[in-house]
């Protein structure tokens, strides 16, 4: 086992206007300070307003009001995705990071299929496959215009969800056929592959922690993803109190031992899913040091969605009045 | 005044009407009485109720709406596309003070985990599960305010009818018996001074 991060690929000479362009880009990204500042708004208009001279600026005289904040992070994520696929000198790096997004698709419409209901605004449209395609697919059971991965994926789907008539197997199913494709071979990108690697490693042991703390260990067993670097399966009988000593020869023990301890004293998941963001984001700060690749083009990405997702936290701690501390206590580190 | 004619039947009539509107105010003056009784006891349960009620959700919905604000929105809203629990609600009856009182007897059934792991997050299993706790207490706070506010609204009737048969109808009556009996005595003492006179005419000759 690695000993902080694991190891990802080679330099690649081509990416590099990519990684120049990134690097000036990266210059405009929330840093810590900008963060603390938003913090320190009073309300969610303030926030709007300290968001002017950044990459969010050009969206603001289109907001109706600081509520419709979600309009301008979902334009930011969709210039995000356009300028990586702008960037991204191979076809697959953009079909990879789409992918996660078709798995999303096919479990909305599979649920879509058994509650004999529209979801059409669940679809997401950030997926290889166009919302109304894909939905046009499953309209006209053509699962074969699918690609090998998806197909496998609507099978244990509709298959999970018949064992038990149960909504949620269908979720589980995706979730685990989709941690298997992007975690697999098929993704030939060292980094992204390992970003998603690491990600499979802690969304298991988060669910392992989450389903003992809240007594539904029955479900472990349904819901653990597939590729990671642990064998997770040693780790789901353990107690919760005893979980991050048996972890402690893994690079995840400082988050869980901290993270675990702050669950039982207050009873909330803030800190253990703030410490595994900021595992995620120190994962793709490694690509800092990378001068030629496409790594820091995926850490740019995800560090964008990591910035998002902050944003949205501020903006709705601020909207329902909650304290500074508390919103804090949350937020990931910025990338 | 009531428009009657001045006779003894109508005396009689309107005596008896008193008499009744007088045990028709004091059993509605009970009722009133009663129906406080039952309103004050009610509002203190329910105040604290609501107060604990308002509490909890609100601090479950900040916290539900800050753990959605960790996913990303699409995987919010597929999480809850298919939801697994159930509540079925029986409304019976229950009679207080002639008031019909709402009494639900809810039947709640099934999970209300009903997503993936992997895009959602523990933040949202601890809302949803504090969400499900206060959801009890949601039922007993409706049924005690519907009741409270079926209970008021008979409370604001029966003070009416109170008022109109204390202020209006008993007044009413009671000073129509007592013009009856003016009326009645004044045509018994004309009667006897005509009989007077007449005796005197018919002495005379």
């Amino acid at each position: 086992m690695f000993v902080r991060y694991p190891p990802f690929g080679k330099e690649k000479t081509d990416y590099a206007y990519a990684v120049g362009r990134i690097r000036a880009l990266e210059t405009r990204l929330l840093d810590r300070q900008r963060v603390e500042r938003l913090l320190e708004a009073k309300d969610a208009e303030e926030v709007l307003r300290s968001l002017q001279d950044t990459d969010y600026g050009a969206y603001i005289p289109q907001l109706e009001s600081p509520l419709a904040f979600e309009d301008m992070l979902e334009a930011e994520r969709a210039r995000a995705f356009e300028l990586f696929e702008e960037l991204a000198l191979e076809e697959e790096l953009v079909y990879w990071v789409r992918s996660f997004y078709d798995f999303h698709n096919v479990k909305v419409l599979i649920k879509s299929l058994i509650a004999e209901k529209d979801f059409r605004y669940a679809l997401s449209p950030h997926g290889n496959i166009p919302p109304e395609d894909i939905k046009a697919i499953f309209q006209e059971e053509r699962y074969d215009k699918l690609p090998a991965h998806l197909q496998t994926a609507v099978e244990k789907g509709i298959s999970s969800y018949y064992e038990k008539r149960d909504p949620q197997r269908i979720s589980l199913a995706v979730d685990q056929s989709a941690y298997l494709y992007l975690t697999g071979r098929s993704v030939r990108d060292a980094f992204l592959r390992n970003y998603f690697r690491l990600q499979a490693d802690l969304l298991n042991l988060m669910t392992v922690v989450r389903l003992k703390f809240i007594g539904r260990e029955d479900l472990i067993r349904f819901s653990l993803l597939p590729g990671g670097f642990l064998e997770i399966e040693r780790y789901t009988q353990e107690p919760l109190d005893t979980l991050s000593g048996r972890l402690y020869h893994t690079p995840y023990y400082a988050i869980f031992d901290e993270g675990i301890n702050s669950l039982r004293a207050k009873g909330s998941f803030s800190r253990l899913y703030k410490l595994m963001d900021d595992y995620l984001v120190g994962y793709l700060k490694e690509t800092r040091t990378v001068a030629l690749g496409p790594e820091p083009l995926i850490a740019y990405l995800y560090g964008k969605m990591n910035e998002i997702k902050i944003l949205r936290m501020i903006f709705v701690g601020k909207i329902y009045h909650m304290s500074k501390e508390e919103i804090k206590e949350r937020l990931p580190l910025p990338y | 005044m009531i428009e009657v004619h001045p006779t003894r039947m109508e005396l009689l009539r309107l005596k008896k009407r008193t008499a009744l509107a007088r045990r028709g105010h004091k059993l509605l003056k009970d009722k009133q009485d009663e129906l406080m009784r039952q309103l004050m006891m009610l509002i203190k349960g329910i105040k604290e109720l609501r107060e604990k009620v308002e509490e909890e959700f609100n601090r479950t919905v900040s916290r539900f709406l800050f753990a959605r604000a960790a996913m990303d929105p699409e995987a919010v809203e597929e999480a809850f596309l298919i939801p697994k629990k159930t509540v079925t609600l029986e409304v019976g009856k229950r009679n207080v003070m002639n008031v019909k009182a709402p009494v639900f007897k809810e039947k709640i059934e099934g999970d209300i985990l009903a997503y993936g792991f992997a895009t959602t997050t523990g933040e949202l299993d601890t809302a949803l599960l504090a969400l499900d706790k206060v959801l009890d207490k949601i039922f007993e706070l409706a049924e005690k305010e519907k009741t409270l506010k079926l209970l008021a609204n008979e409370i604001e009737k029966t003070r009416r009818r109170v008022n109109a048969l204390e202020y209006i109808l008993i007044p009413e009556l009671e000073e129509t018996v007592k013009y009856i009996t003016m009326k009645l005595s004044e045509m018994e003492r004309s009667d006897l001074s005509r009989l007077m006179r007449i005796k005197e005419i018919v002495r005379a000759h």
